[in-house]
């Protein structure tokens, strides 16, 4: 029987999912042999585009995407990959819900553009020049750059399978859904990849689990105003962790290093918005309502890994 | 360049603006970040000029303004993972 | 036909509901733009209720609760202001107007303050306008 084929595409993402994968080291290789691995890129294999889009429409099992769709050559690849692949996943944060490059949605494009390109006090460019889709150089030479778009994931471009989230995730829990998928024990079609618990209930740090109870927090600190005591809960001293309403397929690595979590792992499930949940837990467990006010940016906190799949999408007053 | 030499063929290029037949590289492989080759070639085949572009553009510059300083570093190993 | 503001209440069981149903025992007479919600508490009421709400097309949302110390499940109220000066504050920052969502506590005996309330609010809205939202941003 043939080996099932794997195809992994990097749209508008970083390439730390792809690099996440290959840290499955030992794992890797036993995975790697009972895989066909027929197209990764632009990461790690040398595949282009055209070789993806020459395959028979169905033909490859298993297709991880991750990024999240920001320009129209994501979209374009985004939709060849649904066509060639029976089983489509959104490999990590950027690709199920946005990620933090979807924190773009704040801004119009020509705010990014301006910003990168013309109003900083280390770029020089006096003329004012930005990138174009269509430039022709020395009246003969035609070069193209595909359209910038909002920040979107994958979901709101193609029908999604399944979901794995993290920013990385990491790779224990990718050896799992791996695993899972050669077996083919998997959830159904639509759902996230997960144990299904909260990083709460995997930390270490949780009173709950030391046969304690949880008490509010009484003060609001920024991470550069203390360190978190030694076995003591992170959110109840301050400092705004979201492991409450995240997935914790990582194992609660952040808060075991002292830093409070932010959410990367993705709603825990049934949550559709998830910093709209993250609002909801964080401020139900503050002590007063004078602290709601001191908690500084909310945005980029309840939404760095979130905003392209929140009700609102984006900014409106951009 | 094996590849892209693989696809060269006078008919089925498309043809790169002002008559002039190209061939394109896309993606540039096993790094983070989307780049495209551009290659322009004469009447008899030879390379006349080449183009690389960068075909992504990300944003942080402008998105991050307003972020608590303490988070800047956590957020922007985003920018390649790699 | 003229445009009819769409205003959601949601409001709690204990307090503002039996506010609601005596504005109606006692006469008092209040916009039939208002639809109201009944939660048991209004430490019930989620971000996203509001949330989904205001995408679905309701030009205003209104929540409310019993007065602090009057909460049949003690801090319930309390939860729901935080929660919902929270969401006002970020919903604000990513450009909903913040005058299309209020918090008030009104109790039982109050029902002359509810048809106050919801005579003043919808007033608001209508000033407002159509709800830029509904079906998600555009």
């Amino acid at each position: 029987m043939s080996k099932p084929k794997l195809a992994y595409y990097l749209a508008g993402g970083c390439g730390g999912c792809d690099i996440a994968v290959v840290d499955l080291a030992e794992t890797l290789v036993d995975v790697a042999l009972q895989l066909d691995i027929v197209f990764w890129a632009p990461t790690v294999a040398d595949a282009k585009y055209k070789d993806l889009e020459a395959m028979p429409d169905g033909s490859i099992d298993v297709g991880l995407v991750s990024g999240n769709v920001r320009n129209s050559e994501h979209e374009h690849i985004v939709k060849v990959m649904r066509q060639k692949c029976k089983v489509l996943i959104a490999f990590g944060i950027c690709a199920a819900c946005g990620g933090i490059k979807g924190l773009v949605n704040l801004h119009t494009t020509e705010q990014l553009l301006d910003k990168a390109y013309i109003n900083t006090f280390s770029t020089d460019n006096p003329e004012k020049v930005l990138p174009q889709t269509t430039v022709v150089v020395d009246g003969k030479y035609e070069l193209t750059l595909p359209t910038l778009m909002d920040a979107r994931p994958l979901d709101q471009v193609v029908k999604v399978d399944y979901y794995i989230g993290g920013c990385p995730p990491y790779h224990e829990h990718i050896g799992k859904a791996f695993m899972a998928l050669l077996s083919g024990q998997l959830p159904p079609s639509g759902s996230w990849i997960t144990m299904g618990k909260a990083v709460c209930e995997v930390c270490d740090r949780n009173p709950v689990l030391q046969g304690k109870s949880k008490k509010f927090a009484t003060t609001v600190k920024r991470t550069i105003e203390g360190t978190p005591t030694e076995g003591a809960c992170i959110l109840e001293e301050g400092y705004l962790c979201l492991g409450p309403v995240t997935q914790g397929d990582c194992g609660a690595k952040c808060p075991s290093a002292n830093v409070p979590c932010r959410g990367c792992g993705g709603p825990i499930p049934g949550v559709k918005d998830f910093g709209l949940r993250a609002i909801s837990a964080i401020a139900s467990m503050l002590d007063n309502e004078e602290l709601v006010e001191q908690i500084p940016d909310p945005v980029h906190l309840f939404y760095r890994y979130a905003l392209p799949s929140s009700f609102l999408g984006k900014r409106i007053n951009r | 360049m094996k590849n892209g030499l693989d696809r060269y063929n006078k008919k089925n290029n498309p043809e790169g603006g002002k008559g002039m037949k190209k061939i394109e590289i896309n993606p540039m492989t096993r790094l983070e970040g989307h780049g495209k080759i551009t290659i322009f070639l004469d009447e008899q085949g030879n390379v006349e000029n080449a183009f690389m572009q960068v075909v992504e553009f990300m944003g942080y510059e402008k998105f991050l303004i307003g972020m608590p300083i303490e988070e800047v570093p956590r957020t922007v190993t985003t920018i390649c993972g790699v | 036909m003229a445009w009819e503001p769409r205003i959601i209440v949601i409001a709690c069981h204990w307090c503002t509901y039996a506010g609601a149903d005596l504005a109606g025992s006692l006469r008092y007479s209040y916009p039939p733009t208002v639809h109201i919600v009944r939660v048991p508490c209004s430490g019930r009421v989620e971000p996203e209720f509001i949330a989904e709400a205001l995408i679905r097309g309701a030009d205003g949302v209104f929540i409310g609760g019993c007065h602090f110390g009057d909460c049949h499940y003690k801090e319930g109220n309390y939860k729901a202001i935080r929660r919902f000066n929270l969401f006002k504050r970020v919903a604000t920052e990513l450009g909903v107007e913040p005058d299309r969502i209020q918090l008030e506590w009104i109790s039982g005996s109050e029902g002359k303050k509810f048809a106050e309330s919801m005579t003043a609010f919808d007033a608001k809205i209508r000033e407002l306008g159509p709800n830029p939202l509904k079906g998600g941003a555009q």
